[in-house]
């Protein structure tokens, strides 16, 4: 080896344990805005801008470990703690809902490091973090979608082996996506992907859209806001600028379909939403409620307006 | 009637309670203290140290009580403190030939000009669980044995070479030299890996690997994935001077002494067609008293030189991709546990798959599931 | 680099995070909708050499990880040692190695063929370059160009003062490497335009815009 490097500590190793735990105890207070250091955040904001100037193109970066375990959310935290400012209204969502405790845990970060606005109306956020789901609500120009990206490699489960599929990518050589798209088809008639399923970006790289469902794909396309691409634990960027062509990838004879329902959302109505099938009893009893809570509770809110209008005096 | 789940912030903050309960434990009994840790617990501190990434024993302590004794989570809570911290500066080499020694031995050489050390090991104890430590009156601490003759704690500058080097008269051990230019390694901690990576990158990925995964991986490498046929030239575990050399001094001055854990591991080597039959190397670093960690990395570190030797990659310890991309425990603990994150959008979506194709086969209702997931 | 006198360079940005997260948020919003006249605000105390929009991106975004090359009308005034000071940036006379370049109004423009334009497996080791122009308008019909790409709803007209005759067919050619290739961020006195390399840019002769 040619060299070895340490961590040089801040405080001397010898620190007395009172000015320790006066260290520790003052850290809440101490965080940079944002909580990562400054240096961090102009790398990772060099490869935002590269990943919005190469649509679909995974930009490695030198992801940081988080407060928060691989896997949760870090690349999505990243990059949020990068583009926020102090004037962004922040939502978070996790399966479509603001108040699952994964969300409730990303949400109490930024608003313990940043002091930001949050919010859960979709429309009113500038910068939305989301696991797993695309708002019902049509996004506007200027707003930010960040997903959390667990695994970021659309052909990872066909191809592990990283310096190949970067080849790959490099050659547009994607036939083995379609091979593998085309054999669902022979096997069981259709396409048996329903969720994390592969876009076609400005007709250039494939992309894994990350865990939404399929249902969701269709948000993609030309979408006004800006949607970014976070995956900490595999250390990639990626990003989709606002009006980009995002196609599903399909088959003339088999095109690409969403996920319908014979039901309407229970609480709400609503029959173009993404349902959750929710377990009522132990005898077999289900309902399906939205997944998106902000746009089924907007829309419960609206119909109870109409069905008790408010006296005039 | 259904009303949607809410209260997740609530639940947040009672499970913080409970987890402090539960570390806690029974409030009769006298609170860990972090030295006490520090001191009783030095192997679970080093290994914490090691993976974190941090020579602080006081804060892998710290991180090891509040972590309840799980090292995953200490390691973790270590690493997370470390990747904002200011670099301040970047230390010169080590040079471990200038080691003061508590323990080097070496099983390829019976005798070594400085000797065998045997030092602080537990390789020859009887494991009989020792009774006496559950008085826990042990208030004076045993009496520490007369150091061989020829070890001089005193004195940091005590040249001992390294056994490997001495011992290479014959030139029959390959010579590692640095790369042209000695270039300044990648720092994997700011710098996403990419391959193929170098050696002194997987090192640096051996060095924070997890010590379970590396063992796992180096015993694989024993029972015939890969050809391998080691022998530990040396192992030697100590204190080193750290020196860092301001630019503006121009001379080095000394920061303090770590103590580390290195490894050499001498395999044998058929030669290949540029090569001559050798024996090759494999290495191992770690901070503190961590000699299984420091063997399992030379032994997958020799391991991951078979494309450099001109070998067949066979066996997974030979995978480049396959070890670094597995051996963090961060990572892997990480993308392992957030199963338990919810997945209600997905299940959602592949419940109605599995529907459609059971409906649309109605005779034959187990065909053609297997691969839905 | 000659010695210079620190105490007469002018100040960074008066918040380090805040003033950067601002100018980033700018710089992105102007990749991301190309050909956009995107107001820079910041508080820096700018190089009079160059646009104060492109220096605040320059101190926004680069870092002792960068190396950074200015055209000769900057590398001679006290550009170079603003940006190091406040930065630790790299500065090196070489710019086919520059990550970051940034060109002075009126300087000729490097080869784009010669700067880092990444590979097929890591096209976003392309460089980027940040060039002072004398004007942007968005309205001007005058040697107007048309803009599309990813991006760009329809159609984006725009109009640079101070870009040399031959800008849009080196363009050409970097739009045509992608995914390799430089992405480059116009800059005026207080605004930027943001031209990544997916954009297509097409100069539309006078007399077709009066039609």
């Amino acid at each position: 080896m040619s060299q070895q490097t340490i961590e040089v500590h801040p405080m001397p190793l010898t620190t007395p344990q009172e000015s320790r735990v006066a260290e520790m105890s003052a850290l809440d207070g101490e965080f940079n805005f944002a909580y990562l250091d400054e240096r961090t955040k102009r790398m990772i904001r060099r490869a935002l801008l590269k990943a919005v100037a190469i649509p679909g193109y995974q930009v490695p970066f030198g992801s940081r470990e988080m407060p928060l375990p691989y896997g949760w959310g870090t690349g999505g935290i990243q990059v949020t703690a990068s583009v926020i400012g102090p004037n962004d209204v922040l939502k978070v969502i996790d399966q479509g809902s603001d108040d699952t405790v994964n969300a409730v845990n990303i949400r109490r970060f930024f608003e313990r490091t940043t002091a930001v606005r949050t919010t859960t109306a979709t429309l009113e956020a500038t910068l939305i973090q989301t696991r797993h789901r695309i708002p019902e609500t049509p996004l506007q120009e200027g707003q930010v979608l960040i997903y959390q990206v667990p695994v970021p490699e659309p052909m990872q489960r066909l191809e592990p082996r990283e310096a190949e599929t970067r080849m790959l990518h490099g050659l547009a050589e994607y036939g083995l996506m379609h091979v593998k798209l085309y054999e669902d088809i022979a096997r069981y008639g259709h396409i048996a992907t329903t969720y994390d399923y592969p876009v076609l970006v400005n007709d250039r790289y494939i992309m894994s859209p990350s865990p939404i469902p399929k249902f969701d794909n269709p948000k993609m396309h030309m979408n006004p806001a800006l949607q970014l691409f976070g995956a900490g634990r595999e250390k990639r960027i990626y990003a989709v600028p606002p009006y980009t062509k995002v196609e599903s990838l399909g088959f003339e004879d088999h095109p690409f379909e969403v996920q319908r329902w014979d039901a309407a959302c229970a609480l709400c109505g609503a029959e173009d939403s993404f349902l959750d099938e929710i377990v009522t009893d132990d005898a077999g009893g289900r309902m399906h409620v939205c997944s998106d809570s902000h746009y089924c509770e907007t829309r419960q809110q609206a119909q109870a307006a109409i069905s008790s209008p408010v006296e005039a005096p | 009637m259904y009303v949607a789940v809410k209260g997740g912030e609530a639940a947040i903050v009672n499970s913080y309670d409970l987890l402090a309960q539960q570390r806690r434990g029974d409030v009769a009994t006298p609170e860990l203290s972090v030295t006490q840790i520090q001191q009783q617990l030095k192997l679970a501190v080093d290994r914490v140290m090691t993976e974190g990434s941090v020579y602080d024993p006081e804060l892998a302590a710290l991180a090891i009580k509040q972590s309840s004794g799980d090292l995953v989570e200490a390691i973790f809570l270590l690493r997370a403190y470390r990747a904002t911290l200011p670099r301040l500066g970047t230390t010169r080499p080590i040079a471990t030939e200038r080691m003061a020694l508590d323990r080097r031995i070496s099983a390829t050489f019976k005798d070594l000009p400085g000797g065998q050390v045997l030092g602080p090991t537990y390789d020859y104890t009887q494991r009989l669980l020792d009774f006496s430590l559950l008085a826990n009156d042990a208030s004076v601490a045993p009496e520490r044995a007369p150091l061989p003759a020829n070890i001089d704690q005193s004195d940091n500058t005590t040249f001992t070479p390294r056994v490997v080097d001495l011992l290479n008269r014959e030139g029959l051990i390959e010579v590692q030299t640095p790369p042209a230019g000695d270039p300044a390694p990648t720092d994997i901690t700011r710098e996403p890996l990419r391959f193929p990576a170098d050696r002194a990158t997987r090192l640096q990925n051996l060095a924070r690997g997890d010590e379970g995964f590396l063992l796992a991986m180096a015993y694989s490498t024993q029972r015939g994935y890969s050809h391998s046929h080691p022998f530990v030239g040396e192992i030697r575990f100590g204190s080193v001077e750290v020196e860092i050399e301001p630019e503006e001094l121009g001379f080095p001055i000394s920061i303090g002494d770590i103590e580390i854990t290195e490894c050499e591991m001498v395999n044998q080597f058929a030669g290949s067609k540029t090569e001559p039959p050798q024996f090759t190397r494999g290495y191992g670093l770690a901070f503190g008293h961590s000699e299984r960690k420091a063997m399992a990395m030379s032994l997958v570190d020799r391991a991951l030189r078979a494309e450099e030797l001109g070998e067949a990659i066979e066996a997974p310890a030979q995978m480049q991709e396959f070890v670094l991309s597995h051996s963090d425990s961060l990572e892997a603990s990480g993308f392992v546990q957030h199963l338990k994150l919810p997945h209600y959008v997905d299940f959602q979506s592949e419940l109605e798959l599995v529907r459609k194709m059971r409906s649309s086969a109605p005779t034959n209702h187990t065909d053609g599931l297997d691969t839905a997931g | 680099m000659a010695a210079v006198d620190l105490s007469t360079l002018g100040a960074g940005f008066s918040d380090l995070a805040i003033g950067s997260q601002t100018v980033f948020r700018a710089a992105l919003h102007a990749l991301s909708h190309p050909g956009r006249i995107v107001p820079v605000p910041h508080d820096a105390k700018t190089p009079a050499a160059a646009q104060p929009a492109s220096a605040a991106i320059l101190l926004a975004l680069v870092d002792p990880d960068c190396k950074v090359w200015m055209s000769p009308t900057l590398a001679q005034s006290d550009a170079p040692s603003w940006l190091r000071f406040h930065t630790g940036c790299a500065l090196i006379n070489d710019h086919r190695l520059a990550q970051f370049l940034w060109v002075a109004r009126g300087d000729p423009l490097p080869a784009f063929g010669e700067l880092r334009q990444g590979s097929d497996a890591d096209p976003d080791q392309g460089a980027t370059v940040v060039i002072d122009v004398a004007g942007i308008d968005s309205t001007a019909a005058e040697g107007a160009w048309r803009l599309t790409g990813p991006g760009i709803q329809a159609v984006t007209r725009l109009s640079v003062d101070g870009l040399p005759a031959q800008f849009v067919e080196d363009w050409r050619r970097n739009h045509a490497a992608f995914p390799c290739g430089i992405d480059v961020f116009l800059a005026c006195e207080s605004d930027v335009v943001g031209l990544p390399r997916t954009t297509t840019i097409e100069a539309i002769a006078s007399a077709a815009l009066e039609a």
